[in-house]
């Protein structure tokens, strides 16, 4: 997989094993002094007002004409500390009143007019007297305000940066920000931005300089609203409508039925040509029968066509656990004779503690836990009363671990691992199968619920197989079958 | 906790009586113009936005098991003419197009282009209906962003409209035409228009509710630019295969996007004026293939019979709330629509005065029960 430059490598983590966590180095470091503040969320919304006069004159004209608002601005209302627009409407109506006369000067009325379907007559007397224009019917307001969001939503894209530039060139203007002699580079970049094209290579040092400074200062602000953002994203939102995308996979068209068919022969084979370990050996009940119980999971998988369900992936991870115990079991079996029985009552020995529960418990009768089932097994390899509850992890390792020992780790990293956050329903999961984007930029790319299962995952019948055949091979390895079922299998 | 459909709806009924309540004061201090009016159509766009999904969703709940019958062809419901009695008459829910909407489009021109003091007197007729029904009525009225629910992309609605009237046209002519200029290049006067048409068609075309079949075409355009508003100001400089298409296809519209509206909602159109209904009528025997289309329309000829059989007299005298609570559970409808099937009535084909009968003989048991 190729790496990504702007994250670092795991190896460039930082492992704090007591609190069990995994660092990056950004938090490794600055952990306390970290406020992060998002541009998108938390102060577009403030410009965007500036956004829309770039928008409608394009980068040069609209520089020029924003300039030269925010130059008068800054000369003639006093008690703007910057040109917010949370602080803009919280001036006096006759402040606003002034501010709203000098844009209006420079720029046509209806460049503003989009804001005026959020900030509305009622509480927005003075803004709408000068910027409401009915014939810009509501729904159109609505449609151009959306474009401007999905321009400046993103923080670092060059509109963006021409907005965060014209944030910072009114502190300028009004003597709130200067920049020390030495800092050529940041003097160079305010004082020459907005007379280079984009496609200039010199704007490659420019447009982070901006953009950093305009982040670093955003913090100091004191007075920061953050209601009056919240409050955009909520109206914004709730009179659009969500866009859901989901992502359509292609179904793993092979059936696997010879793969399938050849791998019963096997296990039939080996079954009846060696019966007698059948009737006696916990070795082959644990090894056959789990292998067995892999089969059974992988043919759910093809008939059922569950290779793009949430349910395959409960699927491919259970193989993948019973591959892993059976190479750690017969590893292990060269030190501990006994290690099959013992994994066997292990197994049933947690059965047992459910089973005790429910003899305290009215179980409906429709419980697919059924009790006298359940007792027969508890008590099919010795009398429960001599079966201790075990409480840990059988042999006392972990899935992790064992996979180590059975030189499996690979396999447990990236699949096992993965697909337990199916199981578990941990959120990575739940957003990856039961939640779809929504391509709203007014609704800030958010995830809306798949109720209506449009959203798949990509099959995993492939890797499931992989796992099989891994299987078969530890079975066919352990016991000896014909030739012809060796080298029989093949998909379809 | 356990909520009753449409709990929502109901509560934004009583929310919109306070918007409106608001912007009586706006009104009363800053006066009804244009401009007052356009803001105010801000906050009631902004107000319907915000709700859309939830009403979309418990519509959908309501009228799965439900009819609920949709004011049509009409802006406003008109309390003071008994007009709500006859709305009530039959089905269960009763719902009307948000008014303001419907005549926003007056309020986003420029003035010069509208008779401003015509316009805003019938602003000012539908806003006191509105209050009334809000204020006396909420709940048994439901006003809701219909056309908002049920459009999504106003564009490519107007352009299917299009398609449908240019349809309309070519078959009214039986004659292909490629557009409406290709029209306009074919005819310069009405009377040319009214020879090339077909006569049943041209018989059966109305522009005002008491156009007769022996008019002329001219007759029924002039008479119509005089009496529809702001007609006049839209057709000067308009030429007279022109006019005769603005009035056309406004009817032929209208009916085409109520049936699209309807359809896509569940809901069935409760048509009481005239010119719309003789619209429904001309086209209706394209859509009645479908079942569901023609159940819907079935139920809105009946209920139209029903509203022009029924003298308002009935209505006089009467406690609308007592109206409203004896008919409400007395499945009305459904009673005219089983005997109308005992009589082997297909009311597309005929059998009107025998449905007025049922009507009347069933309405009369209920006037008993008073």
């Amino acid at each position: 997989m190729k790496r990504r430059k702007d994250v670092s490598r795991l190896s460039e983590h930082r492992l704090h094993k007591k609190q069990g966590i995994v660092a990056t180095p950004l938090n490794d470091r600055l952990r306390d002094q970290l406020t992060l503040s998002s541009w998108g969320k938390e102060r577009m919304p403030e410009y965007l007002w500036l956004g829309l006069i770039l928008l409608y004159y394009g980068r040069e004209e609209g520089l020029e004409k924003a300039g030269r608002v925010l130059l008068d601005i800054s000369k003639k209302v006093h008690n703007l500390p910057h040109p917010r627009l949370s602080m803009v409407f919280g001036l006096s109506d006759e402040d606003q009143h002034t501010l709203f006369t000098i844009v209006s000067t420079i720029i046509d009325k209806k460049v503003l007019s989009p804001l005026t379907v959020l900030y509305r007559p009622l509480t927005y007397p003075v803004f709408n007297d000068f910027f409401n224009i009915p014939q810009f019917g509501f729904e159109s307001r609505i449609k151009y305000l959306l474009r401007a969001i999905e321009i400046y939503f993103s923080s670092g894209s060059d509109e963006t940066t021409d907005l965060r530039f014209l944030s910072l060139s009114f502190l300028i203007f009004s003597d709130k920000l200067r920049v020390a002699k030495g800092l050529t580079m940041t003097i160079e970049a305010l004082k020459e931005y907005p007379y280079t094209e984009h496609s200039d290579e010199k704007m490659r040092k420019y447009r982070p300089a901006i953009r950093s400074m305009e982040g670093g200062y955003s913090g100091t602000l004191e007075n920061n609203n953050n209601d009056f953002c919240k409050q955009f994203w909520i109206d914004i939102g709730m009179i659009t409508s969500c866009k859901p995308v989901s992502i359509v996979f292609d179904q793993n068209k092979y059936t696997y039925k010879d793969f399938i068919r050849q791998f019963q022969k096997t296990l039939e084979y080996i079954i009846h040509s060696n019966k007698e370990k059948s009737l006696a050996e916990d070795k082959f009940d644990v090894i056959v029968g789990s292998i067995t119980y892999a089969l059974k999971i992988f043919i759910e998988l093809t008939e059922k066509s569950l290779g793009n369900s949430i349910l395959g992936r409960h699927g491919v991870r259970t193989i993948i656990e019973i591959l892993i115990i059976l190479k750690y079991l017969l590893k292990r079996e060269v030190s501990n004779h006994d290690i099959w029985e013992e994994y066997k009552l292990y197994g049933i020995s947690k059965y047992k503690l459910i089973l005790l529960k429910a003899r305290e418990t009215d179980l409906d009768n429709t419980a697919h836990f059924i009790p006298l089932i359940v007792d027969a097994l508890v008590n099919e390899i010795r009398w429960e009363e001599f079966i201790d509850v075990d409480l840990k992890y059988f042999d006392k390792h972990g899935i992790r671990e064992k996979s180590i020992e059975a030189d499996e780790k690979e396999l447990f990293d990236l699949f096992y691992d993965y697909d337990s956050s199916f199981a578990h329903g941990l959120w990575g999961a739940v957003r990856e199968s039961a939640m779809v984007h929504c391509d709203n930029a007014a609704h800030q790319y958010h995830a809306i619920p798949d109720i209506n299962s449009n959203q798949e995952l990509p099959d995993v019948k492939a890797d499931s197989f992989k796992t099989m055949q891994k299987l078969l091979s530890l079975l066919t390895g352990i016991y000896n079958v014909p030739k012809e079922l060796k080298n029989g299998y093949s998909i379809s | 906790m356990a909520i009753q459909y449409p709990e929502n709806i109901q509560r934004f009924q009583a929310e919109y009586q306070e918007l409106i309540a608001d912007f009586e004061n706006v009104f009363r201090t800053d006066g009804i113009t244009f401009r007052t009016i356009a803001l105010f159509l801000d906050e009631v766009k902004f107000f319907w936005l915000e709700r859309l999904d939830v009403i979309y969703f418990e519509l959908e709940e309501l009228t799965e098991t439900n009819s609920c019958f949709v004011l049509c062809g009409a802006i406003y419901l008109n309390i003071s003419d008994y007009e709500h009695f006859y709305f009530k008459s039959l089905g269960d829910y009763h719902l009307l197009f948000d008014p303001f909407l419907k005549i926003e489009q007056f309020f986003r021109s420029q003035e010069d282009r509208v008779d401003s003091t015509e316009t805003i007197e019938y602003f000012n007729r539908v806003f006191s209906d509105t209050i009334e029904i809000l204020t006396h009525y909420q709940n048994t009225f439901f006003i809701l962003p219909i056309r908002q629910l049920s459009v999504k992309d106003e564009e490519e609605r107007h352009e299917l409209l299009g398609k449908f009237f240019l349809n309309f046209l070519s078959s009214s002519f039986d004659k292909e035409f490629t557009s409406q200029d290709d029209f306009c290049h074919q005819y310069e006067t009405f009377e040319q228009i009214e020879n090339a048409m077909l006569p049943y068609v041209s018989q059966k075309l109305v522009f005002n509710e008491d156009d007769s079949e022996d008019m002329s075409l001219r007759e029924k355009l002039e008479r119509h630019c005089n009496t529809q508003m702001n007609f006049l100001v839209l057709a000067k400089e308009q030429s007279e295969p022109q006019i005769f298409l603005i009035a056309l296809y406004s009817w032929v519209s209208q009916i085409m996007d109520v049936l699209l509206i309807c359809l896509y909602l569940r809901i069935i159109p409760y048509i009481r004026f005239g010119i719309t209904f003789r619209y429904l009528v001309l086209i209706m025997y394209t859509f009645i293939d479908d079942q569901t289309l023609r159940e819907v329309i079935e139920k809105t000829i009946v209920f139209y019979i029903f509203r022009k059989a029924t003298n308002v007299e009935i209505f006089e005298n009467r406690k609308f709330s007592e109206y409203s609570m004896m008919i409400h559970d007395k499945n009305v409808l459904a009673n005219i629509l089983d005997k109308m099937k005992e009589q082997q009535i297909d009311i597309f084909h005929g059998g009107i005065k025998q449905v007025e009968a049922i009507i009347q003989e069933e309405f009369a048991k209920y006037r008993k029960a008073v």
